[in-house]
């Protein structure tokens, strides 16, 4: 299955590789985590995900043409 | 009929009255706005938003006939009015305000411009904007 | 001058003297504003050796050429001073919507020096200036005081106040405005207790102008529409900065127990969602500002409800894992206690914890806690010695010189776990598992706070064991952040939304109208770095390396659980990161800034004073 990833601005300042979004292809059942991995970010680099205006956790089963919203952890002023 | 106000969710953060200076007056001076949000933390955790409601009882009030209605917005005529403050007091709502550069009371032209910049969308939609637009 | 109000304000407390001085373009042209200004008349006003409760320090208050601007959240304030907290250079900076009032009251700083003889309170309304009696305001509560004087004065007077703790000068006494924003750090509100001076009330009615209306109010529409159409701002006026906490402790960066442990057990209690969900209700922003971060909260505890802003993350950290409560609502209630004693939220769960922590380990009894059951977990402590801190009472006598002081009462074990660099207790992020991030705080002129650099996520991409290269993302960070202190604009735009330094870099000609690049820009915020270290080595004869060192415990004890459980940090490592840090910076081996780089940046005085004293070669 393909998921879209859109990734917040502030994460591609620190990201060199990530464009506005990337499509990654999982197998089914994968969770949201699988997904941040096939777009090569290391655990701890995304603060939240947002999906259909919601937060998705992201241990959360993602399902097929799902666009998850990829922000980056809040640095605290 | 105003603007269309969502008070309770009006964060307090005053955009609106810095826009309409810089519409208005063509200044970063959020004394010269004819919108004021107004503090009402320490007792209810809200904030008041003070602006005129287009409500016209400041226009029988005047007594150098310097306020009329049209196309339902009040407007003041800087030429005709003495700045007497006549129609502050007679203000329901309190949206007249005053500014000791400006020569007269200055009040909401319902223009537009805080809604198109508040960032809560609760400044609207403007009861008036189709009289706006043909304004515009 | 565009985006300045041309003047400055300088009160002398003890002669009962108000005078009015000239903003002058050196001073703008070299250091800006905000912190800028700060350092620059702390260095130059504050005598070698001064009491900072003494009538010889300043209180600077400062806005910046952004402030009260239109543009998004032109809102910052600093307060600058000598520190009693560390006896260095401080700042610390404020929102809410004091910055442009200051401004449209025709001044863009203040100056405080001396002491009243009387409790007073500074009345600004534009160029009506007067020192008033603050007898009826002096022992009440910071929040009390402002909505006593907004009531007295009216809501369009911006107000910001110190609480009991600045009065008895502890040395983590905040000052309060705006409801429930502080400049938290650095025990400004000792400095301002000291001089007798509990408020200062501010109303204008001039405009700022600016060099461009057209060019601002272009760059700033895009500004504010780019920020409106970020797919996070929903997420940050849902939960403001209390998102964090549980990404926190979930890579293992969450103050736990006195940082003994970096990820909390408990922290769903913890949670932004929790709080959404229960206490919040209502939000609240700075000025000009779209992501409206602030959280207004009711919380219980012993029978009385309360109304506060917060608590946001650092709070959460420090008073809520650091201490071990249970629960957001608990934390929301001992932020208020906090407030309204005007105790800084993050020095105060430092302290709390740390008393925990000896009392747990027996390096302190009951009898030393007069009676108080000190154990993590418990509210009941927090407020009770929130309460004798804020009065300097019993035990509160010893904490309210903050866990250096109280460390240097209780002996070797305890200076070991007291957190701290530089005698300023240490922010919401535990870094044994991120290198730069600990270069960050050791190095930080203020002490161990996290708004200078905060490079937690650089570790998290280039390797959170690498040691090696690091220093030069913190240097970078150090004078790309306080920029936006200088400006009077906040960071969050840029830092969490992600809004382009392109931005800003166009905002300055259009506001200032002078035509300065990032690049020069950059290099007057290295200025006032060096300024801040060179207050540092002008003030002590012994200071260097060991004071950019931070507890042993952080080298000592390896992580003993959670994610990262077992990873550590040796001295070796710390060590290659100062050294690669001084060289970076053009400072010696002991963390002295060499001639040559004051002299490269245009401080050949300040080179001059230094090598004469002998200070620095």
């Amino acid at each position: 299955m393909r998921v879209t990833l859109r990734f917040g601005r502030a994460l591609r300042e620190i990201y060199d590789h990530l464009g506005e979004s990337m499509e990654v292809r999982l197998k089914e059942g994968a969770t949201a985590k699988e997904a941040l991995a096939a777009a090569n970010l290391p655990e701890g680099a995304c603060g939240l995900l947002l999906t259909d205006d919601r937060l998705c956790k992201i241990d959360e089963e993602v399902t097929h043409g799902q666009i998850i919203t990829v922000l980056p952890p809040v640095s605290g002023g | 009929m105003g603007i269309d106000i969502d008070v309770a969710r009006c964060t307090g953060c005053k955009l609106c009255q810095i826009v309409c200076a810089i519409a208005n007056f063509g200044e970063n001076n959020p004394k010269k706005a004819g919108i004021r949000i107004v503090s009402r933390l320490f007792t209810e955790a809200r904030y008041d938003i003070v602006v005129c409601d287009q409500c016209g009882e400041c226009i029988d009030a005047c007594p150098s006939d310097a306020i009329s209605m049209a196309s339902g917005v009040v407007t003041i005529d800087p030429e005709l009015c003495t700045n007497c403050g006549v129609c502050i007091g007679a203000c329901p709502n309190g949206a007249l305000f005053t500014h000791a550069e400006v020569d007269h009371p200055i009040k909401c032209i319902l223009c537009g411009e805080c809604e198109r910049l508040c960032p809560r969308g609760i400044l609207g939609p403007l009861a008036a904007s189709d009289q706006r637009e043909v304004a515009d | 001058m565009y985006g300045y109000a041309g003047k400055i304000l300088r009160v002398d407390l003890s002669a009962g003297k108000i005078s009015h001085e000239p903003l002058t373009e050196e001073l703008v042209d070299n250091y800006i504003g905000g912190r800028g200004f700060g350092a620059y008349y702390v260095y130059n006003e504050v005598p070698p050796g001064a009491d900072p409760c003494g009538p010889d320090n300043r209180l600077v208050i400062a806005s910046g050429p952004f402030a009260g601007v239109f543009l998004p959240s032109g809102a910052k304030t600093s307060i600058s001073a000598k520190s009693p907290a560390t006896g260095l250079y401080g700042d610390s900076n404020v929102g809410g919507h004091l910055a442009g009032e200051l401004k449209y009251a025709g001044i863009d700083a203040i100056i405080v020096e001396g002491r009243t003889p009387v409790p007073s309170y500074l009345f600004i309304d534009d160029d009506r200036v007067e020192i008033r009696s603050a007898t009826h305001l002096w022992g009440k509560g910071a929040i009390k005081t402002e909505e006593v004087l907004k009531e007295e004065l009216g809501d369009e007077f911006q107000i910001a106040t110190i609480g009991p703790a600045g009065e008895n000068r502890v040395v983590f006494a905040c000052i309060n405005h705006d409801f429930g924003r502080q400049a938290g750090r650095c025990g400004m509100g000792a400095v301002m207790g000291s001089k007798n001076l509990k408020a200062i009330a501010v109303r204008g009615t001039q405009g700022v102008p600016v060099a461009d209306m057209d060019g601002l109010k272009s760059v700033a529409t895009v500004m504010f529409r780019e920020l409106m159409q970020d797919p996070g701002l929903k997420i940050w006026q849902d939960l403001g900065l209390a998102q964090v906490t549980t990404w926190a402790n979930s890579i293992a960066a969450l103050p736990t127990r006195n940082f003994r442990e970096n990820f909390y057990e408990d922290v769903n209690g913890l949670s932004g969602e929790l709080m959404k969900e229960t206490i919040v209700v209502g939000d609240k922003a700075c000025f000009a500002c779209p992501m409206a971060t602030g959280k207004l909260c009711k919380a219980s505890f012993r029978g009385k409800t309360v109304l506060v802003e917060g608590p946001e993350y650092e709070t959460t950290a420090l008073i809520g894992s650091n201490c071990a409560l249970r629960s957001i609502e608990e934390v929301a209630f001992a932020n208020y206690v906090c407030d309204e004693l005007g105790l800084d939220t993050i020095s105060a769960g430092n302290v709390v914890a740390f008393v925990m922590e000896c009392f747990e380990k027996g390096i302190i009894t009951k009898e030393d806690t007069g009676g108080i059951e000190a154990k993590f977990g418990s509210l009941d402590a927090f407020c009770d010695l929130a309460h004798l801190i804020a009065r300097r009472e019993g035990i509160g006598n010893i904490l309210a010189d903050g866990v250096a002081g109280a460390s240097k009462a209780w002996g070797e074990e305890s200076s070991r776990i007291a957190i701290h660099v530089k005698g300023l207790e240490w922010s919401g992020y535990e870094s044994r598992g991120a290198p730069s991030m600990m270069l960050a705080y050791m190095t930080c002129d203020i002490g161990a706070h996290h708004n200078r650099a905060w490079s937690v996520t650089h570790d998290i991409a280039v390797g959170r064991d690498i040691i090696k290269g690091k220093a030069a993302k913190v240097v970078e960070f150090q004078h790309v952040r306080p920029l936006f202190d200088c400006f009077g604009v906040c960071r969050l735009q840029w830092v969490e939304l992600g809004l382009p330094l392109e931005h800003y870099a166009k905002l300055y000609p259009v506001v200032t109208g002078m035509d300065d690049s990032w690049e020069d820009l950059l290099v007057k915020s290295e200025r006032i770095w060096n300024l801040t270290r060179a207050f540092a080595v002008r003030e002590r004869e012994d200071f260097g390396r060991a004071d950019d060192w931070p507890p042993a415990r952080f080298y000592e004890e390896p992580v003993p659980d959670g994610p990262l459980a077992g990873f550590r940090i040796t001295e070796d490592d710390l060590n290659t990161l100062l050294d690669e840090y001084y060289e970076a910076r053009g400072w010696d081996e002991n963390g002295r800034p060499k001639a040559e780089t004051l002299i490269r940046l245009g401080l050949e005085n300040v080179a001059s004073e230094l090598y004469k004293m002998g200070r620095i070669s």
